[in-house]
């Protein structure tokens, strides 16, 4: 109850703040809306708890509620502001996710893993692609595509359904502390899938490209740089950075 | 590279450069004995001038732009830690002559220091108006600060210790910032935008801060009463500091003085405040170097007016502090001279050592005023919190020691 009757006292401090007069107040800082959002996001994963959701609902839920979305105390150059946070905890939910893939392990269970990650791979977007592909052919007026185009446009559609959140699963694991073979499988498998997603991606580009007879294959290139570039950057990183710092601390 | 992820990798060298620093400070200080000099201060400093625009210009403007949210961190990490001292059932153990001398020799000091700035910059920097009038009310109020760390290490270093004067030196140190804060809040509010240069309105704008303060603590009180991890509370902490700092900053009032009454209102209500104290200490040390290396970045240190300058302001401000320090704690010791030990009327060595809460002062004043005569301010401030954070210590073994009486 203490904690509903913060957050009352919360939002109508920062309405306040938001109302003042100009004269009295400067444009927000990035400091207020990141400390608004920790404690507001904060009760609503704890009432989340409360009523048997993880806390990551709660803090979604806090997002969708206070954005320009909803009721609209953050506005959109707000939420911009945000994007420099947004890339700092994306760093250090990439390192835990990282972190918590085994190599060996999965080499041990290397068969499991192959099956779950094919047939899930594999189901998802043939699935995905084919019902898509079906869909789209309801609305010729919105899509008017033809029968090779449509099929290009849901095979996109299919690589993108396989996308999965690791920050999500990261934070499901961390908050219920799973320990065990279920959990470390669910988190390697997501984090495998995303960089199996990347590389799809970038292959369904440079062929959908020449289909679709956009410049989206000079992208794909570029995709697939990025993408080496990021991986050899990390691991040259880890090598001689974090190692050496390790070691030191 | 984006600018995104050249803020997220510098973020990281500095998060490194604390966590080794911090590593390297406490490594230190599990030895047998602490050294009385100290260059803490000075060599994150460096390093922070070796990576900001005067070094190699990693930490340019735009990046210090971005990372401001961690410098308002670390300044109201710096003023909730203080905060959290001034628990009225703790100082209520410790004589109330203690208390009113702390407030007598810090606000004879800022005068003292205040009065002489006024004819030296006015002379040296001739400057006036709002610009010299702020400029010389952080050098007082930075003159008036001093830390407890000087005289615990003097104490550890070994030898007899005055054990009653050092026990009225540590209370002075660990309260002397209070003051100086609330005189910091009073000008913030002076020169606030909306206040017009009025006693009135400054007055008023000081009250707000203490009751944003004030709601920000019992906000937390009723966050932290459940029971909560180590990272939760951890969180918490952290989410709190940077939102009061962001109403701060919003509102263009000190963060400081709005975190101190924010500590001390979870120091009196909430019956945990020891183990965040606890907390807050543990991780002190890591937020102090990034405090420090971020400082250092945007530090220009001989400015417009050249070290000649710099260099002959230090010296008078130093020597004037000094001699606050020392005369107006010699006259409070004429005050308690029978509960204390024959011959400590050098007691004001004691309280020359300057840290954290100096350096939080003068990003404060940057953050909120930065004029035309801050580069030689801050400049002075900062090289003066450098000598007597070195030489501190050995001042406050000089005032303390004694030969034979009260080992400790």
């Amino acid at each position: 109850m203490s904690r509903i009757f913060g957050l009352v006292v919360l939002v109508l401090l920062m309405a306040l703040l938001v109302y003042l007069p100009a004269e009295a107040r400067t444009q927000a800082p990035l400091s207020m809306l990141l400390g608004f959002l920790l404690l507001t996001g904060f009760v609503f994963g704890k009432i989340g708890n409360y009523i048997g959701l993880p806390g990551i609902t709660g803090y979604l839920l806090a997002g969708v509620t206070l954005g320009p979305s909803c009721f609209g105390i953050l506005d959109k150059a707000s939420v911009n502001d945000l994007s420099l946070i947004n890339s700092f905890a994306l760093t250090l939910i990439a390192l835990t996710a990282g972190g918590e893939v085994s190599l060996k392990r999965v080499r041990d269970r290397l068969s499991s893993f192959i099956l779950i990650t094919t047939s899930q791979v594999l189901l998802t977007f043939l699935g995905v692609t084919i019902i898509m592909a079906f869909l789209l052919g309801f609305f010729p007026e919105r899509f008017a595509l033809g029968l090779s185009n449509r099929f290009t446009v849901a095979i996109f559609l299919g690589i993108i359904a396989l996308a999965n959140s690791p920050s999500s699963t990261v934070a499901v694991i961390v908050e219920t502390g799973a320990r065990g073979r279920l959990s470390e499988l669910a988190l390697e498998i997501t984090v495998i899938k995303d960089l199996v997603v990347i590389l799809a991606f970038a292959f369904a580009m440079a062929v959908g490209s020449g289909v679709l007879n956009t410049s989206a294959g000079a992208d794909s290139s570029n995709l697939i740089h990025d993408l080496a570039w990021e991986i050899g950057g990390s691991i040259v990183l880890y090598q001689f950075a974090f190692k050496m710092s390790f070691n030191y601390i | 590279m984006t600018e995104t992820t050249r803020t997220v990798l510098l973020v990281i060298l500095v998060a490194f450069i604390a966590l080794a620093g911090g590593r390297d400070i406490l490594r230190r200080e599990r030895g047998k004995k602490p050294g009385l000099f100290r260059l803490t201060t000075a060599v994150y400093l460096a390093l922070g001038l070796l990576l900001g625009e005067q070094g190699s210009g990693l930490l340019d403007a735009e990046m210090l732009d971005n990372l401001e949210p961690v410098l308002e961190l670390a300044l109201g990490w710096t003023g909730l830690l203080f905060g959290l001292q001034l628990e009225i059932r703790r100082l209520r153990k410790f004589p109330l002559n203690f208390f009113g001398i702390t407030l007598f020799q810090s606000l004879a000091t800022t005068l003292l220091v205040a009065a002489f700035l006024y004819v030296a910059l006015g002379l040296l920097l001739r400057q006036e108006g709002n610009d010299l009038w702020q400029a010389l009310m952080l050098l007082a109020l930075v003159g008036a600060v001093s830390s407890p760390a000087e005289t615990a290490l003097a104490a550890a270093a070994g030898g007899g210790v005055k054990r009653r004067l050092a026990r009225l030196a540590h209370y002075v140190t660990s309260l002397d910032p209070l003051l100086p804060v609330l005189l910091f809040s009073l000008m913030t509010g002076f020169y606030h935008s909306d206040a017009g240069g009025r006693l009135i309105p400054a007055l008023e704008w000081t009250a707000a801060s203490a009751l944003i303060g004030l709601v920000l603590g019992l906000m937390f009180n009723s966050y932290a009463r459940h029971r909560h991890g180590e990272n939760e509370l951890s969180m918490m902490i952290i989410a709190f500091t940077i939102f009061a700092g962001g109403i701060a900053a919003y509102l263009k009032l000190s963060c400081l003085f709005i975190c101190v009454v924010m500590g001390a209102a979870i120091a009196n209500l909430l019956p945990t405040s020891e183990r965040i104290f606890r907390m807050l200490v543990f991780r002190e040390k890591p937020i102090l170097i990034v405090f420090l290396v971020l400082v250092g970045a945007s530090w220009t240190p001989a400015g417009g007016s050249g070290p000649g300058t710099v260099v002959w302001v230090l010296l008078c401000y130093l020597a004037v502090r000094v001699l606050g320090k020392v005369a107006f704690m010699a006259l409070a010791r004429i005050y308690l001279g029978k509960d204390l030990e024959p011959g400590g009327w050098t007691v004001g060595f004691s309280l020359l050592g300057q840290g954290g809460m100096s350096v939080a002062l003068v990003v404060n004043y940057q953050l909120l005023f930065g004029g035309v005569s801050s580069f030689v301010v801050v400049s002075v401030a900062l090289l003066a919190v450098v000598a007597s954070e070195a030489f501190g210590a050995y001042t406050a073994r000089f005032a303390l020691a004694s030969e034979g009486v009260d080992k400790e």
